[in-house]
């Protein structure tokens, strides 16, 4: 039975003063694969900061695993944050260390101590993207896309529900960027993480068809009866 | 590249409040790896009203393109510089350096960008001094003081607002609002463990990372023995206004100060360090000061200070 992550109800999304989205109801399945489209300055990423808590919700309802939006308070905006992996565009790796270290870096910071737990945590995150046997290669030995990879393991460190990815393909190869779409899709499907993907790249989502939510004119379109290839 | 939809959640303001130093070579290193990084920065200088060598040289730093020059016609003061640098910082997260820091680490900026995807509110990367001792016995004091006090190396992640440093430290902007400007802390010292204090009282906790600056400009024993007693007095201002328990975990040397108060043995204590005064004050001048008798001469100090506001 499908299980909603996300959940807003005739929410108006407010950039300040501005109203950028109106009326906006939206409902993402856990394990669901959604494209977020739309042109710059359509509310693509207003809609996304909102998601995120960056943006507060006055009006309408929004549930994002488990946490109320409407109302919430700015403290609390970490622990929603918890529950999501931000994939970025830019993959940012730190030079001095290897890939371990940089995973590894970045459970100390989220509040990790047990060395064995972490060992074990990056394990099963170099296994998820495909890139077990390179936890000891320092970055500049990782191709681009291998880069990214890395990023999607970072951003599955701390098991998140949903994972919001920023244009993941927007650096890479048309092959590199079907690799990582690929991962993404699996990603979804296998651990039953909701993925909101926005992208400006129509090559991939022809490519990799899947529901695709469209924000114009001061509202969103949904197109849910496309369903995974 | 793409505009990102996350530009103002991952962006970064670096705020460095400047009194009478050159910070070329810091700013022109931060403005190297914003660049390198690709992310969202700027760099924001304001002059707290220094005199003209220092200001003309800084001011010319503003045609670097991420970076923008204020300047106070007079000295306020850190505390105030930095509240004025957050309002006129355009980005979510704050990163404070003291215009004495040198860059010493490739990946400095990039291990915040790192915390900052990962929506740590607030982060603090330390400092260290140089490894190999000043060659001036004058300058020995500070050196050892920083490297044995200031410069413990904690692991990456560990939780604590003791010891709170604020020369080098990331937050949210949100979580900076916080703080309480209604206490104006001028001159130097403990303004740090103000803000610790009211992190841990708002429930934040400060994650210490693994990335330090240098501190680079140490001082002469003689002037760094008149700022630490100016800090004594910053400390007792915060007694007023602070639960005294709160300050105590934060202060050693005020805990050992309450300890004699509770006991009564602070006439005693100062009976003592008198006859020892004048020697704790050679040996601090000399080539191998002892930061135990630093403590002492420095409690003394508290405990006379503490009698002689009490008089008046």
């Amino acid at each position: 039975m499908s299980e909603p992550i996300i959940e807003l109800s005739h929410a108006n999304i407010y950039q300040g003063n501005n109203l950028i989205l109106q009326d906006v109801n939206l409902t993402v399945n856990k394990g669901e694969f959604v494209y977020l489209v739309g042109k710059t300055g359509t509310g693509k990423s207003s809609l996304l900061k909102a998601l995120y808590g960056e943006l507060p919700l006055t009006e309408g309802e929004g549930m994002v695993a488990g946490y109320s939006l409407r109302g919430l308070d700015w403290k609390k905006v970490p622990y929603l944050r918890r529950n999501l992996g931000v994939v970025f565009q830019e993959f940012q790796l730190l030079t001095d260390r290897n890939v371990n270290d940089n995973l590894k870096f970045v459970l100390r910071a989220t509040g990790w101590t047990d060395e064995k737990l972490m060992d074990e945590k990056i394990q099963d995150v170099l296994d998820k993207v495909g890139l077990r046997s390179k936890g000891f290669k320092m970055p500049f030995e990782l191709s681009g896309g291998e880069q990214q990879r890395i990023d999607i393991a970072r951003a599955l460190l701390n098991s998140p529900k949903i994972i919001l990815a920023d244009e993941p393909t927007g650096n890479l190869d048309p092959e590199t960027s079907d690799e990582i779409m690929a991962l993404l899709i699996n990603i979804s499907k296998d651990y039953n993480t909701a993925v909101v993907m926005a992208s400006h790249d129509y090559i991939v989502v022809q490519k990799f068809p899947a529901r695709m939510i469209r924000t114009e004119r001061g509202m969103i379109s949904d197109n849910a009866t496309i369903s995974i290839q | 590249m793409l505009p990102s939809v996350f530009n103002n959640s991952v962006g970064l303001s670096i705020l460095i409040p400047v009194y009478n130093y050159n910070v070329t070579s810091l700013v022109r290193a931060l403005s190297a790896q914003l660049l390198k990084t690709g992310n969202e920065g700027e760099i924001i200088l304001l002059d707290d009203g220094s005199e003209t060598g220092a200001l003309t040289t800084n001011q010319s730093l503003q045609n670097i393109p991420s970076v923008l020059f204020y300047r106070n016609e007079s000295n306020e003061g850190r505390m105030l510089a930095r509240q004025k640098l957050s309002g006129l910082a355009r980005y979510g997260y704050l990163l404070f350096l003291d215009c004495d820091s040198e860059i010493i680490k490739d990946d400095f900026l990039a291990a915040y960008f790192v915390l900052m995807k990962e929506d740590i509110p607030l982060a603090s990367g330390g400092r260290v001094y140089t490894d190999t001792p000043p060659v001036e016995c004058e300058l020995m004091l500070h050196w050892k003081y920083g490297r044995k006090r200031e410069s413990r190396q904690r692991k990456t992640g560990s939780r604590s607002v003791e010891g709170f440093l604020s020369n080098n430290f990331l937050i949210r902007r949100e979580v900076f609002k916080i703080l309480d400007a209604s206490l104006q802390i001028h001159d130097y010292g403990h303004e740090d463990t103000y803000w610790g204090i009211q992190f841990e009282q708002a429930g934040f906790f400060c994650r210490f990372i693994n990335n330090p600056v240098l501190h680079a400009a140490i001082e002469k024993a003689d002037i760094y023995i008149e700022k630490s007693e100016k800090a004594l007095d910053n400390l007792l201002l915060l007694e007023k206004n602070i639960d005294r328990r709160l300050i105590s975990r934060h202060v050693r040397i005020f805990r050992w100060y309450l300890r004699l108060k509770r006991t009564g043995l602070s006439g005693l204590y100062l009976f003592f360090e008198k006859m020892f005064h004048g020697y704790f004050r050679r040996n601090l001048l000399s080539c191998k000061p002892r930061l135990f008798f630093f403590d002492c001469y420095r409690l003394a100090v508290l405990i006379r200070m503490v009698k002689t506001k009490s008089v008046k």
